[in-house]
């Protein structure tokens, strides 16, 4: 019946939170497709100009993005109500193998809402077919058209750079978007001339692809002369540039051409002023069948496209909260009826148990595989100590408390060898499972054996679950011919704590107990304490102790604890090995 | 063989070996540029700014950057922050060998401590996948209670997403339809109490972390180089562009065959031969696992289950060796031991390689290309080995 009414609950709530997710999805999705407005610009502009524009209405935590497809650098004014972003860590775009150079971006953030907002932009720079990017150090620079005096054209540069910067060298990268697969004949034809001041280099750098950077020096520092022109018309496909040749490069697609400039701070005098003007000439790339042309002009007057978007941020109502709210609740509440589920004893019965029908204590001995995999730690040091000491051989083996006879098990697997090995347990439904061994039902106080009835006796987590673990302990001393092998856990602190195993109900304690083997002429050749992950955890007890108290929510609280902590509980496990003395024996 | 105490002995030995080594040689945690901007500009991660990364792993860096970025502590703190991580992933590593394979405890777990590339990628340039392996190999301990497991789960992917996929081999493993379910519910709830303060505030900022992480392009994988795609994973935009939507991020920009978070396929089809091969090798192997009785055995094809995600991934970089090689450890247990340290060894060596290829200046002249093509076909082969030796191992 309960679980009837538990099933019912749980489908309820199931299709409650469907419904509440729908109305959550819903809400969110229809937010979605009116956060964006886009208006498109047009300005036509010089270098030094400003264009103004209306931006439409936002609200607090919207976005205003802006992009304007130009190579020039631009400032933005924007009112207090909008906070500009930075472009990024350096306040720039430094990585200049980005396609976006070819952009200007700016984003903003309102920090309220506005109907009337107005931004302003300035354009600083003349346009060329060349997007500009300053790499490596600081630099400044400029935009001119000239012409020398056989008439042609460059597109010039002006380069200020800083003679006192921490980077001692300065390129000035001229970039040109090309996008273009490299064919056998791929040529670049073009020439440079310094105008005045000093450079270190130029160099045609090639941008393909797979990010390869495929350089070719068209001009070193020796061959750079002021008003020189320098003339060069590259075979690049077959040309080596840095070991490395197009027609061997798996990628051929060129992305950029770019023309770098190099500067050197060292290449200045002290009084010099540290700068240069370079006119780059026509280019052009053969490549194919087809001829690409960049004509060396700047211009003055160009137009820009300008696209600014609005993109609206979520601002989260009372009421989404509430559904939020509700949504997280009603999958914990499925849950917990879930668990209810899985776990087949009536909740109701469970919560209003009186208190005597559970006198029985929980059997927290571990049962999952995990949990058996733990006490392997523990026969694994037995066997080694056993080893050790005995050998791998012994004629007769008592083991005391061997429960479903694992340590049996363990030892034969690594091949420890006993000729009657005799197992005894208090707990008779165990010993049933432990079917390979010879088995006794027995209490450990009242062993059924002779005097020096084996010569090893194990005793292996039994003594504290023993009223007084000397009576015991006195026993195994008495049916041991030569070696006694005996641990138990350490939990004084654990204990002192309050965490006390149910079971576990005395602390047996090493002086105690060497003091009684001294006296039956034992001695205590080993003492060895380890650590070992061993569940149960604390938690079950802790659960335990809860129960008493009939507060089901504790104790659900204490197991959900208690699964999370089972397997990493730590445990510290006492092995002592006592022999009796040679003479006695 | 290895107790407890013998193991966190010599693994803290070995620690502070490799810490010390490293601030020796000056390799320290650099600040991230995320956090550095998130700083600069005032946002508040997943609020106002799409991170990188989900909250279990950006938030205790974040914070750390907040504490620590003015004093010149920072390096250390993160360092010692990030073995912290490492010690608890090599330790989740170490649960799981001793349940399958007691006697390899310590040498698994050292042969992982010692990989170069791991411990470079945990330490020095951490981006918490150590946080994110931590829970995903808690949950493969715990797989058989699927309340723990849809826990670990669940903090696992609010790390990094990669531990979701740990629930579909545990969904098909599972027989009880009970089970299933409590697998599922323990994820969404521990997915939606973690993220609760984020989803009240801006629920679609924080869905767009996961959503531009799942829109990216190819990198560093076989179908990336079918593709042409030789770029690496990198964010090539203004940083700026974190604070907005994925979906208004995507409407900036047309799709291109070079940019990695608006990526145009050449070829279409592979994403979807990538993610039919996930599906059926995930489904597949797990099918197997659901037919085997021992426990050991399921374990290690829910591993390799896992694994083969990764193996069939169009997204690679280095740092997926991370899961990549904890998840194999497990998926080989059952193998002789020389055989499966040899070859957790030959996927150390290739993705060493790898690394190097950006990391060593070497191949700046050299080029990418022909490196970056070996690496990724040799860690193909690698995958197609253990998949298949695996698998068929199983099947028999």
């Amino acid at each position: 019946m309960i679980k009837k009414k538990l099933q019912l609950m749980f489908y309820t709530i199931f299709a409650l939170t469907v419904i509440l997710g729908c109305l959550m999805a819903y809400g969110l999705l229809n937010f979605m497709e009116t956060d964006t407005l886009v208006k498109n610009y047009e300005f036509s502009v010089s270098k030094d100009s400003n264009v103004s524009f209306k931006v439409p209405s936002f609200n607090t935590s919207d976005r205003v993005y802006l992009i304007f497809n130009t190579t020039s650098r631009i400032d933005v004014n924007a009112p207090s109500t909008l906070k500009q972003l930075p472009y990024d860590i350096e306040g720039r775009l430094f990585d200049f193998e980005k396609w976006i150079v070819f952009q200007q971006q700016f984003c903003f953030i309102a920090n309220q809402t506005s109907h009337n907002a107005t931004l302003q932009a300035q354009f600083l720079d003349s346009e060329s077919p060349y997007a500009i990017k300053v790499f490596e150090g600081e630099a400044n620079y400029t935009l001119f058209n000239y012409m020398d005096l056989y008439g042609v054209n460059y597109v010039g540069v002006h380069v200020q750079a800083s003679k006192n910067q921490s980077s001692k060298f300065q390129q000035v990268i001229l970039i040109y978007p090309y996008q273009q697969v490299a064919e056998q004949n791929f040529r670049i034809e073009g020439s440079i001339k310094l105008l005045s001041g000093k450079i270190k280099h130029v160099i045609l750098l090639l941008i393909t692809r797979d990010r390869n950077w495929l350089p070719y020096l068209i001009a070193p520092k020796e061959k750079i002369f002021l008003s020189k022109t320098i003339n060069f018309n590259v075979d690049l496909y077959n040309q080596t540039m840095l070991g490395t040749t197009l027609s061997k490069d798996f990628s051929k697609q060129i992305i950029f051409i770019t023309i770098t400039i190099g500067l050197d701070s060292e290449q200045w005098k002290y009084e010099e002023e540290a700068y240069a003007d370079i006119g780059i000439g026509k280019i052009i790339i053969q490549n194919g069948n087809e001829k690409t042309v960049i004509e060396p002009k700047v211009f003055e007057e160009y137009t820009v496209n300008c696209k600014l978007y609005v993109f609206h941020k979520f601002q989260p109502t009372q009421f989404y909260t509430i559904l939020v709210s509700t949504f997280t609740f009603l999958i914990f509440a499925n849950m917990i009826v879930l668990s209810r589920l899985n776990n087949p004893k009536p909740l109701l019965k469970k919560i209003f148990e009186p208190l005597t029908k559970s006198e029985t204590v929980p059997d927290y001995r571990p049962k999952t595989y995990e949990a058996k995999l733990c006490y392997k730690a523990r026969y694994e040091k037995l066997y080694l100590l056993l080893a050790k000491f005995v050998g791998k051989k012994a004629a007769s083996l008592i083991d005391v408390g061997c429960g479903l006879g694992a340590v049996s098990q363990y030892l034969g697997e690594k091949g420890f060898d006993v000729e009657f090995y005799v197992g005894c347990d208090i707990d008779k439904n165990s010993l049933r499972k432990a079917s390979k061994i010879e088995r006794i039902v027995c209490d450990v106080n009242h062993l059924p054996f002779k005097q020096n009835a084996a010569k090893v006796t194990i005793c292996s987590e039994v003594l504290e679950h023993t009223a007084n673990p000397n009576v015991g302990f006195k026993e195994l001393l008495r049916i041991t011919d030569k070696w006694l092998f005996v641990s138990f856990p350490d939990e004084r602190i654990k204990n002192a704590l309050g965490f006390r195993y149910p079971e576990h109900i005395s602390e047996p304690n090493v002086a105690s107990l060497k003091f009684t083997a001294e006296k039956e002429k034992f001695a205590l050749v080993k003492s060895e304490k380890f650590l070992l992950i061993f569940p149960p955890s604390v938690f079950d007890k802790m659960g335990l102790c809860y129960d008493s108290l009939y507060r089901p929510l504790i104790v659900s609280v204490f197991q959900a604890l208690s699964s999370v902590f089972r397997s990493l509980c730590l445990i510290k496990v006492v092995l002592l090995i006592f022999k009796k003395s040679a003479d006695d024996s | 063989m290895c107790s407890l105490r013998r193991f966190i002995g010599l693994e803290f030995s070995v620690f502070m070996i490799i810490i010390l080594t490293l601030i020796f040689l000056g390799f320290y945690p650099q600040t991230s540029f995320e956090d550095v901007f998130l700083q600069k500009a005032n946002l508040l991660p997943f609020i106002d700014f799409r991170s990188g990364y989900p909250p279990v792993t950006r938030l205790p860096y974040y914070f750390l950057f907040i504490a620590f970025s003015n004093s010149s502590i920072y390096g250390f703190i993160t360092l010692f922050f990030n073995a912290l991580t490492f010690f608890l992933m090599i330790f989740t590593i170490y649960l799981n060998v001793a349940k399958l394979s007691y006697e390899r405890t310590l040498s698994i777990a050292l042969i992982v401590t010692l990989m170069p590339s791991v411990i470079y990628f945990t330490l020095v340039i951490a981006h918490g996948d150590a946080i994110a392996m931590m829970f995903s190999l808690l949950a493969l301990y715990f797989f058989e209670k699927p309340w723990l497991a849809g826990v670990f789960c669940g903090f696992g992917t609010l790390a990094k997403f990669y531990p979701a996929v740990l629930l579909l081999p545990l969904i098909i493993y599972y027989k009880d339809f009970k089970k299933k379910l409590a697998l599922l519910y323990a994820f969404i709830l521990t997915m939606l109490l973690i993220s609760l303060p984020f989803l009240l505030s801006d629920p679609l900022m924080y869905i767009s972390v996961a959503a531009c992480n799942f829109l990216r392009g190819p990198s560093e994988s076989i179908f990336a180089l079918i593709d042409g795609y030789f770029g690496h994973t990198g964010f090539l935009h203004p940083t700026f562009d974190g604070s907005l939507y994925s979906w208004q991020f995507a409407a900036l920009y047309e799709p291109t065959y070079y940019d990695h978070f608006r990526y145009k396929w050449n070829i279409p089809i592979l994403p979807y031969m990538s993610l039919g091969l996930q599906l059926a090798s995930i489904v597949g192997i797990s099918l197997l696992a659901r037919k085997k009785k021992d426990q050991k055995e399921s374990v290690s094809l829910i591993s390799l289950a896992t694994f083969s995600y990764f193996a069939f991934s169009t997204f690679y970089n280095p740092l997926v060796q991370i899961p990549q090689i904890c998840l194999l450890a497990i998926a080989t247990i059952n193998w002789n031991k020389h055989r499966q340290i040899k070859t957790l060894a030959a996927f150390e060596a290739v993705n060493t390689l790898h690394s190097l290829i950006w990391y060593c200046p070497l191949f700046l002249y050299v080029g990418v290309m022909l490196p970056l093509s070996i690496a990724i076909m040799l860690r193909f082969i690698l995958y197609i080995f253990v998949l298949t030796s695996i698998i068929r191992r199983n099947s028999v």
